[in-house]
């Protein structure tokens, strides 16, 4: 016989089953259902997409953030070699091994085995005022490396560069919408450049992709 | 006439009533249950972690002359020296403990980074920081690119006391290492060494960073 509960939750009268079927997991006509969580069927039903949910938003929340902390999107050229990002076009015109370079007294810098120096010119363009702050040039190899622009390496071994900026000369006063920089990198002799990868602050995870016509 | 009444269903239990030592039982083992909860809960919660030790620095333990891994560059200590003073374009320093100074390797592993924490740990666990009374060009800094190591040299100011039994620790972050990897390795100094760096009057220049040749 069925059995009302102390807290009167169940919707039995002395023991006697409202709708004939069952109470507090004793089975009546055959049938066994608990009183509670047939109460709370829907709910419980519910309470799986609702977690799923919840996790779901968390998750992905950290998950953009994450994603969004590195360059992964390229923006690659068009069909006439730019490439179109931020508030500027780029367009890498070479990347080579530099042999040329020398000291600060014209005489030739002598490399440690095993590392060399790439060059790479790049051309911009732009008409805002205040183009490509917080630009960031890299060297990229096939093996998913990257290089930073202006190693201290070439300032310990004496090179005779110019220092690579994004930005245009504006010390004439004024903000060219054409200029062309030279970055130099240096790289194990082993490794094989593949390309110029272009990051912006408040662009990530969208970069530049500068590849050799 | 017969009036059939339909059952009437109550929420209130049945058989004999309560007494008065009844409810108080069931208020006192209500009361007891909320208190076995919050003590299993405490419990719980006292015996995990802290944090501190949650979020500890992975330390990844190697020899000298061995690379070790600091996820985002490999350390390797070369040799190790002491002197009683160093000097640098400032002048001499001198201590009443001893400069320990290590020759390490450093080598970014995919991408350019910086190395800001170099810490000597003693016996006891107290870390004594790369010194700040010259100018650590190795440190913070520096930028190292991939597979292009770079050797020099880095000073620490500890008591004679504890420097025969020292470990050098250096990881990416300056002031957080949480969760990050921390390479450590061993010095082979003796007692004999630091007395006789203790002893010495010649004053020592800590060594630039070049290439690795």
């Amino acid at each position: 016989m069925a059995r009302s509960n102390e807290t009167g939750n169940s919707r039995v009268a002395g023991g006697v089953p409202m709708n004939g079927v069952a109470v507090n997991g004793v089975a009546v006509n055959g049938v066994a259902v608990n009183g509670w969580w047939r109460r709370n069927r829907w709910p419980l039903v519910a309470l799986a997409p609702i977690l799923a949910l919840a996790l779901t938003v968390s998750t992905y929340d950290h998950y953009r953030e994450y994603w969004n902390s590195a360059p992964r999107t390229p923006v690659t050229a068009a069909s006439d070699g730019w490439v179109s990002f931020a508030n500027a076009e780029f367009r890498l015109d070479a990347l080579a091994t530099a042999t040329k370079l020398t000291d600060d007294l014209g005489a030739p810098v002598h490399l440690p085995a095993g590392m060399a120096i790439w060059s790479a010119k790049i051309s911009f363009q732009s008409t805002h005022p205040d183009p490509l702050f917080g630009c960031v040039l890299m060297l990229h190899d096939t093996a998913g490396q990257t290089y930073a622009d202006n190693p201290a390496e070439l300032t310990d071994l004496g090179v005779n560069f110019d220092f690579a900026s994004c930005g245009p000369d504006t010390s004439t006063g004024k903000t060219p919408t054409t200029w062309t920089t030279t970055a130099y990198f240096v790289a194990p002799t082993s490794a094989r450049p593949d390309g110029i990868q272009v990051t912006m602050d408040g662009h990530l995870p969208r970069y530049a992709w500068l590849t050799a016509r | 006439m017969t009036i059939n009444n339909p059952p009437i269903y109550s929420h209130r239990r049945t058989g004999p009533p309560v007494t008065r030592l009844g409810r108080i039982g069931l208020r006192v083992g209500s009361a007891v249950l909320i208190i076995a909860t919050l003590a299993i809960g405490t419990a719980f919660t006292s015996r995990q972690p802290g944090t501190e030790a949650r979020e500890r620095p992975f330390t990844v333990v190697g020899n000298v002359g061995k690379p070790v891994n600091a996820r985002t560059f490999d350390m390797t200590v070369l040799s190790v020296r002491g002197a009683a003073i160093i000097t640098d374009t400032n002048g001499p320093h001198d201590t009443s403990g001893v400069w320990i100074i290590v020759r390490v390797r450093l080598a970014a592993r995919n991408a350019p980074t910086e190395v800001g924490y170099a810490v000597l740990v003693d016996a006891e666990g107290h870390t004594y920081r790369a010194t700040g009374r010259i100018d650590q060009m190795l440190l913070g800094g520096r930028t190292l690119e991939p597979d292009i190591p770079v050797d020099g040299e880095v000073a620490f100011e500890v008591p004679v006391s504890v420097a025969d039994d020292v470990s050098i620790r250096m990881a990416k972050d300056s002031d957080d290492q949480r969760m990050d990897a921390v390479a450590q390795s061993h010095l082979p100094i003796t007692s004999a060494q630091v007395a006789e760096w203790h002893a010495a009057t010649k004053p020592v220049t800590v060594a630039s960073p070049a290439v690795s040749q």
